[in-house]
């Protein structure tokens, strides 16, 4: 485990337009090497790679959280309509109203939390069934997918760019972006982390929970709370990725019991190293400009996901 | 429970009704309005040059074409929710739409990286004459792929559904990033067309997409019967005799033809598969050709209505009828939604 | 005419249910399965109505087996009602039972004049034809299993399986539908095999009771003869009394579990 995180960091750090050996990166890392080898490294090549690892980690850890307190192995940021409000959020505002882009992950949030809030409302009938809420969240994602394609029909020439941040991608992103997530995906995640005991008692049936003196539907709200701001801040800098959220929950529990207090670590982990050799990928053909990220996530995601939604439906009979 | 469904007589009476009137209207209003004698007098061939132009090359063209792409996407819905035994199932949500969009846009950059032509637009003749198939080839075998993957002849409504839905994300998800790498330049007709627009159609489309419908009516007629039982449990099908895998497939198919040849020509527009055909159940429950006849008529009055809504509400500029659907379809499917069991 | 399970093998995904089952199913008779949960009742009724393949063995209908039977002619000789049947929402009562006909027709022909009486008749039958016209899901859950055994007797096939007609019905309707089937089977010789989980109701209404456990078949014969003490402590784990009744049948008292009896000796002096 921790030999494949070095090699998938080291090799982000040598991979790109132009590429390090393992000795310059020794020698970066020394302070020495070339003025443009060093600015790479340091301002692009480096920040890039604790992105990835941040962007995944908050949505793994938004989708592991939102997958235990509903107790709904398909709910995730991407299928609950959350990615989609804070994208569409993000679009508004920047289309319509000239905003300060530290605004941005804000109003992510707010977008986020308004649609997810709606799915759920909408999906809960005597209780939320998965197949309900993916339908409700596929119903409000389409409907944020319509009102951001109007606005991009009206905002004509800065459609393309937008269309890219569409697709979801971390190029280019550098220390300024990085400082902007950590403020937002940051503290929910160590909050989540701290938060870990009650998490695992909301994994538990909610009579369990309500017996043993928790309030359960604060936590669960407060939980929710925290998956939505991780999501939206992911969201504001990368674009709206998709799959992770709901993927890796699934891979680590194969690895580690939902109830082990180190789950929620190592689901971050897992969600960051993964995200980690997406970008990989996406760097990785020899295209003028790179893969964005969200198709690497869909071709990597959508067939395990056929597997785990097959073998969740054997089991419910 | 003592719902009261609507006779079917009186749907079949007003929704036609509808239409004429829709169509009128749509005749008359747009960028310029025309009055009724106007209209008329060009339908009769007896107008100004100006009235003429306007009613027989932009928009009777285009509100035909509007009605019978809603009666695509809506006999289309109606068929796959019967099919998958869930209300919730539209050509959207199973993936074809995404499919036949995702050819066709694969189509339309690919075109442009060719040799062949530096400059073209959608409505181009020569790309034209590609576009349906491809769309209609996407539909096909994103289809085929939801319906392999979904267990074959053992697919279970569920699992259709639920294949669907991963492969429409993971779709749309390579689509906008094909449109994000190759797209660039022609980002904002590809846009629009992805919302699902009517804009700038003539009657060259209307040609591609009618034999399809005639297609697709066919299709209907004879899957109606077997389509019925459909509905009913896997075991009780099979006990009656019909041959399940084989008609599946068979309605799958049909529904596919009908949405992906819509998606050729307007593009993916979203929620009239889906909402019209819970309408339609509303009004006559129980009965499935009726809803599927009703529902074929208010699909064709619903894409027709928002069209006219979309030229003539923000104009000079245009909104795509797919937003438009969107808006009035996405807070009735929600409410839809709420109420099944 | 003839139903039989040849040394029947069966399965899903890799895990056997049914171990060489070998049993002939009396015609004409009121045939009931009784067994604990998971024993293979429901598996082993949808093997005789050839919805599921048996992976070794076979069964056959009238000397053939189901496999080379197409499925519209089976239609015509086997009906089957599974547990949870599902109406489309809305239905009348009248277009369900029509549902029956369809082996009948072609695909494009709609009802025909015996189609029409045919269902007049599975209604009359079945003492529904007075909600001919209502939405099925607005009758009692009674109404609507014999809507469902209409729809099956409209099939007019002369054999009948129904798994677990009555699990979800009210004690009134449980009765209701037995005495049915019973009707049915007395006046239009209608062969019924069903799964039952009440054994003095399959005492009362079976000519014939078949008992499985784990995917065996333990014991087959008349009702006085199969439902007995031993039977009931080794299958049932229930300690019980048999007695018989004015018309012959047998019928169980519980004393209590054999749990009680082999448990700590205080509980032995509740019951």
């Amino acid at each position: 485990m921790a030999a494949i995180s070095i090699i998938a960091v080291v090799l982000s750090l040598m991979m790109g337009a132009q590429a390090f050996t393992p000795i310059d990166l020794w020698r970066l890392s020394q302070g020495e090497g070339e003025l443009l080898q060093w600015i790479l490294f340091w301002e692009l090549r480096l920040p890039r790679t604790l992105l990835a690892l941040l962007v995944g980690a908050s949505l793994a850890t938004a989708g592991g959280l939102m997958q235990g307190v509903t107790r709904n192995p398909l709910a995730a940021p991407d299928l609950t309509g959350v990615v989609a409000g804070a994208a569409c959020m993000v679009v508004i505002l920047s289309t319509l109203a000239s905003v300060d882009a530290a605004w941005y992950p804000l109003a992510g949030v707010a977008g986020g939390a308004f649609v997810g809030v709606l799915t759920f409302v909408i999906a809960w009938k005597n209780g939320l069934m998965p197949v309900r809420v993916v339908l409700a969240g596929v119903a409000m994602s389409s409907m944020c997918v319509a009102v951001m394609t109007g606005l991009l029909v009206f905002s004509g020439a800065e459609a393309g760019e937008l269309f890219f941040w569409l697709a979801g991608g971390i190029s280019g992103r550098g220390w300024a972006q990085l400082a902007q997530v950590i403020i937002w995906t940051g503290p929910p995640l160590l909050l989540a982390m701290l938060l870990v005991r009650w998490f695992r008692v909301l994994l538990l049936d909610d009579a369990v929970g309500r017996s043993l003196g928790i309030s359960v539907s604060r936590w669960r709200l407060m939980f929710m709370l925290l998956a939505v701001v991780m999501t939206a801040g992911a969201v504001t800098v990368a674009g709206p990725v998709g799959f992770i959220g709901l993927v890796v929950p699934h891979i680590t529990r194969q690895l580690l019991s939902e109830q082990s207090v180190a789950w929620l670590p190592l689901n971050a982990v897992l969600g960051g190293l993964l995200l980690l050799w997406a970008d990989l990928m996406a760097r990785l053909p020899a295209t003028a400009q790179e893969v964005p990220l969200g198709v690497v996530t869909a071709l990597l995601g959508g067939p395990w996901l056929l597997l785990l939604m097959h073998k969740n439906i054997r089991r419910a009979g | 429970m003592n719902k009261v469904g609507v006779t079917p007589a009186v749907c079949w009476m007003l929704l036609p009704l509808a239409i004429v009137l829709g169509l009128l209207l749509s005749l008359s209003f747009g960028a310029s309005s025309l009055s009724i004698e106007q209209v008329f007098g060009a339908l009769i061939g007896n107008g100004n040059e100006h009235g003429e132009r306007v009613v027989w090359e932009l928009r009777l063209p285009r509100a035909v074409l509007a009605t019978v792409v809603g009666l695509h996407f809506a006999l289309s819905g109606c068929m796959l929710q019967a099919l998958s035994r869930n209300p919730l199932a539209d050509p959207g949500v199973l993936g074809i739409s995404a499919g036949a969009s995702l050819l066709a846009v694969m189509l339309v950059v690919g075109a442009s990286m060719l040799p062949i032509g530096t400059s073209f637009n959608l409505q181009g003749d020569q790309l034209l004459a590609w576009l349906p198939w491809g769309a209609l080839a996407g539909g096909i075998l994103a289809a085929l792929g939801v319906y392999l993957l979904s267990g074959s002849a053992r697919l279970t409504p569920l699992k259709l559904i639920v294949t669907g839905v991963v492969c429409a994300a993971v779709l749309n998800a390579i689509m906008t990033g094909v449109l994000a790498l190759w797209g660039q330049a022609h980002t904002e007709t590809l846009v629009a067309w992805l919302a699902g627009s009517l804009h700038g159609r003539d009657w060259h489309h209307l040609w591609v997409i009618l034999p399809w419908t005639l297609v697709g009516l066919i299709g209907v007629v004879i899957t109606l019967r077997p389509l019925g039982l459909l509905r009913l449990n896997d075991e009780q099908v099979l006990s009656l005799g019909l041959d399940l895998g084989r008609w599946r497939l068979l309605v799958l198919l049909v529904a596919t033809l009908l949405a992906a040849s819509a998606v050729a020509v307007a593009g993916p527009i979203g929620f009239v598969g889906l909402v019209v055909p819970h309408i339609a159940r509303g009004l006559v429950p129980g009965n499935l050709p009726h809803q599927l006849g009703i529902s074929a008529l208010l699909g064709a009055l619903l894409v027709l209505v928002a069209d006219l809504a979309g030229r003539t509400l923000v104009v000079p500029f245009e909104l795509p009828v797919g937003v438009l659907c969107a808006l009035i379809g996405v807070p009735a499917f929600l409410y839809l939604l709420k109420q099944q069991p | 005419m003839s139903l039989n399970a040849e040394r029947v093998q069966l399965g899903y995904d890799g895990n056997t249910i049914i171990h060489e089952l070998s049993v002939a199913i009396p015609m004409q008779q009121v045939t009931a399965l009784i067994g604990p949960n998971g024993c293979g009742k429901s598996t082993f009724l949808k093997s005789l109505a050839g919805l599921l393949r048996p992976t070794l063995g076979r069964v056959t209908l009238n000397g053939r087996s189901l496999e080379n039977w197409p499925r519209r002619e089976l239609a015509l000789e086997v009906a089957m009602l599974p547990q949870k049947p599902v109406a489309p929402e809305g239905i009348r009562v009248r277009e369900l039972v029509e549902y029956g006909r369809f082996p009948y027709q072609s695909i494009l022909r709609g009802a025909s004049r015996e189609d029409r009486e045919v269902v007049a008749w599975a209604m009359q039958q079945t003492g529904v034809e007075c909600y001919a016209e209502k939405p099925v899901q607005a009758l009692s859950g009674g109404q609507q299993q014999r809507v469902w055994i209409a729809m099956a007797i409209a099939q007019q096939a002369k054999i009948l399986l129904l798994d677990e007609p009555t699990t979800f019905l009210d004690w009134g309707h449980q009765l209701e539908v037995l005495e049915l089937l019973t009707k049915l089977n007395l006046e239009q010789k209608l062969t019924v095999a069903m799964s039952l989980h009440d054994l003095n109701q399959a005492a009362q209404f079976a000519d014939h009771v078949l008992v499985m456990e784990q995917g065996t078949l333990l014991a087959s014969g008349a009702p006085e003869n199969v439902i007995e003490t031993g039977m009931l402590a080794s299958v049932f784990n229930v300690d019980a009394e048999v007695k018989i009744r004015a018309n012959g049948k047998p019928c169980c008292l519980a004393k209590g579990s054999m749990n009680r009896l082999r448990g700590p000796a205080w509980i032995k002096d509740v019951v």
